[in-house]
């Protein structure tokens, strides 16, 4: 018999299964929908003898359904195939950038939570002073501003006019700073304004006014019945982001010149590397997966009404 | 003796395109220590808003003028922090929905010590013995158990008496009850009327409803409010047997019963005017049947217990 805990790994596993079986699908399908796969591979100019050679060497000239079978074979064994680019097995080159992509994705949740976190609650505390009013303008506005304009522009001011930081590849500390902001940055308007509007939402409801008809002052409505209630809710937006970074820190990774996985993906992209793609594709898929297991933990740890039933 | 509470020509208005119009139009009301009085009337009649300003907890865009008393400090005009001392220690509040009024990610114990500690001098130790005391004096079963748990782990009643609990902690000397009973099963309902009329301890009660047989159940007194003012008010008995108002009368005609004998209910006709709307003369003159060319020129002065121009003599049926 297995407990509800056992259930729910169980089905947590399955779900992972299902969704890397998907995607590794979509990528098969992918690369023969997109016309003759030999000749992408050969590239321009390449004579019939070489297209036909490419062709066998991969196995395209088999049955489509032989090859879906050989390709999940090989995604099962965790073989993407070598990455035509530099002949290394695909994973493991992919996962060499993997750690750089965490690092930046990390810190850059952590600038994003320290900004938006003070500047949420604050904003939510007084909605409709005029001071509060203007940034939350100018937080609505920097929300609409994509991040590869973001990137640009501190670009131009901090590596361009101050040469004060790089603005390519990991060569330092230093290095860190611009890409971490721009992730941040994009990030941080959308927390603050969840967060504002949640703070906003807690002192519309019932409890804050019964801890009001208690005799509550303004700064233990705000940090024991507003906070717990509107941070909790900031959490689910907190774990969308984590997700969003890994798989969509790409732009900003291609702008710094940042050696991630964003980057490699649009290297590997260019240069039709599909092991390389499919690799890059697999891994944030298990990726996102993570994030979302463990978020899902964090909230049940922090929300007493997921964690047990009835008294 | 000395009285819960002095209310004196309690208003409170709310901006509206046309200026402030107002939802309790000038009460006057006095609670005397340990007395328990019912506030009745239909939605959109002001008990509730009376209640909240009483608190001084109303919604920030409200107005309110007038004197509301509580051990000498006038809750209207004291600043917020002197009010919210009193607020939860001498005078306190139960709310109509038990679930959304406790906080949903704290627990039932750590609600109740936040207001002790708050409001005494006493330790952690002694704080989380007074809670389990009131918890017990509500009638909790097993209620060190409860202690540990989240208002959603609670059934409704178990929450209005965790919700009375908060209220009574600091031994008030007045607690405000709007609608306790509304969203609670019917026999439920009746263990949270025993619970208002005979555990509150020293407390006087203010219980709003719209329901006069909770409030003949469970108060001395009744107040009939009627679009902002109070139309008539007396000792229970006399509410029932010989109304004066024909509101009041209205009210007794639309109760249902249980007595095949009793003719088809007698509602009353037309609702309440709107809070933006000009009323001369009385405000229930448009649904009244005794109603004439007096009524409609001057407001009723609120005399001998009633604000009638014609309050009707004699005994119900």
């Amino acid at each position: 018999m297995l407990n509800r805990r056992g259930k729910a790994l169980w089905s947590r596993i399955i779900q992972l299964l299902i969704l890397l079986w998907s995607v590794s699908t979509v990528l098969f399908l992918l690369l023969r929908l997109s016309g003759d796969p030999a000749l992408i591979l050969a590239g321009e100019g390449a004579t019939p003898e070489i297209i036909e050679a490419i062709r066998i060497a991969n196995g395209f000239d088999k049955p489509l359904i032989t090859q879906y079978f050989v390709f999940i074979r090989d995604v099962i064994n965790l073989d993407f195939g070598n990455s035509l680019v530099n002949s290394q097995p695909a994973l493991s080159f992919v996962l060499q950038y993997l750690p750089s992509t965490l690092k930046l994705t990390f810190l850059a949740i952590v600038f994003n939570t320290i900004v938006a976190i003070p500047a949420g609650i604050w904003l939510g505390a007084k909605p409709n002073q005029r001071k509060r009013r203007v940034l939350s303008t100018i937080v609505s506005v920097a929300q609409g501003t994509p991040s590869y304009v973001i990137g640009l522009v501190l670009i131009q001011i901090f590596a361009v006019w101050l040469g004060w930081l790089p603005s390519i590849a990991n060569t330092g500390p230093g290095a860190w700073i611009l890409p971490t902001a721009t992730l941040a940055f994009a990030l941080a308007p959308n927390l603050i304004r969840v967060l504002a509007a949640n703070v906003e939402d807690t002192t519309r409801q019932d409890y804050y006014r019964t801890a009001k008809a208690n005799g509550a002052n303004p700064t233990e409505l705000l940090i024991k019945h507003s906070l717990p209630n509107a941070l909790l809710s900031a959490t689910s937006l907190l774990g969308a982001q984590f997700a969003f970074l890994l798989s969509g820190a790409l732009i900003t990774e291609f702008i710094f010149a940042w050696p991630g996985l964003g980057l490699i993906l649009v290297q590997s992209i260019t240069n039709l590397d599909f092991p390389t793609v499919q690799a890059t594709v697999f891994v944030v898929a298990c990726l996102v997966f993570f994030v979302n297991l463990v978020m899902d933990q964090v909230f049940r740890l922090a929300d007493p009404r997921l964690r047990k039933s009835q008294l | 003796m000395i009285n819960a509470v002095e209310v004196k020509n309690l208003k409170v208005s709310f901006p509206t395109p046309a200026g402030y119009s107002a939802v309790v139009r000038g009460i006057n009301l006095t609670i005397k220590a340990g007395e328990r009085v019912a506030i009745v009337g239909e939605s959109g009649s002001g008990k509730t808003m009376l209640g909240l300003s009483m608190l001084g907890i109303q919604p920030t865009s409200a107005k309110v003028e007038g004197e509301v008393l509580i051990n000498g400090v006038d809750m209207v005009s004291a600043p917020d922090s002197v009010a919210r001392k009193l607020r939860g220690k001498d005078i306190s509040m139960v709310f109509q929905e038990p679930l959304t009024s406790l906080n949903p990610v704290r627990t039932v114990s750590s609600q109740l010590s936040e207001s002790v500690t708050r409001h005494t001098n006493l330790n952690k130790k002694d704080a989380a013995a007074k809670v389990l005391e009131v918890l017990t004096a509500v009638g909790i079963p097993s209620p060190a158990e409860r202690l540990k748990a989240y208002p959603h782990q609670l059934s409704g009643g178990l929450r209005q008496r965790v919700m009375i609990a908060l209220a009574l902690i600091n031994n008030p000397q007045l607690v405000v009850a709007d609608e306790p009973t509304t969203a609670l099963d019917a026999t439920i309902q009746a263990q949270i009327l025993d619970l208002l009329r005979s555990g509150m301890g020293d407390a006087s009660l203010m219980l709003i409803t719209h329901d006069l047989a909770v409030a003949a159940d469970v108060c001395n007194r009744i107040v009939v409010m009627y679009a902002g003012n109070i139309v008539e008010q007396g000792p229970v008995a006399e509410i029932l047997s010989t109304p004066k108002h024909p509101y009041t009368r209205g009210l007794l005609a639309a109760i249902p019963r249980f007595d095949p004998a009793r003719p088809a209910l007698n509602p009353i006709p037309g609702s309440p005017p709107q809070i933006t709307e000009i009323v001369s003369g009385c405000r229930f003159a448009s649904r009244c049947n005794y109603a004439d060319h007096v009524c409609q020129a001057a407001e009723p002065a609120f005399e001998n217990n009633v604000a009638c121009f014609h309050p009707v003599i004699g005994a119900t049926r």
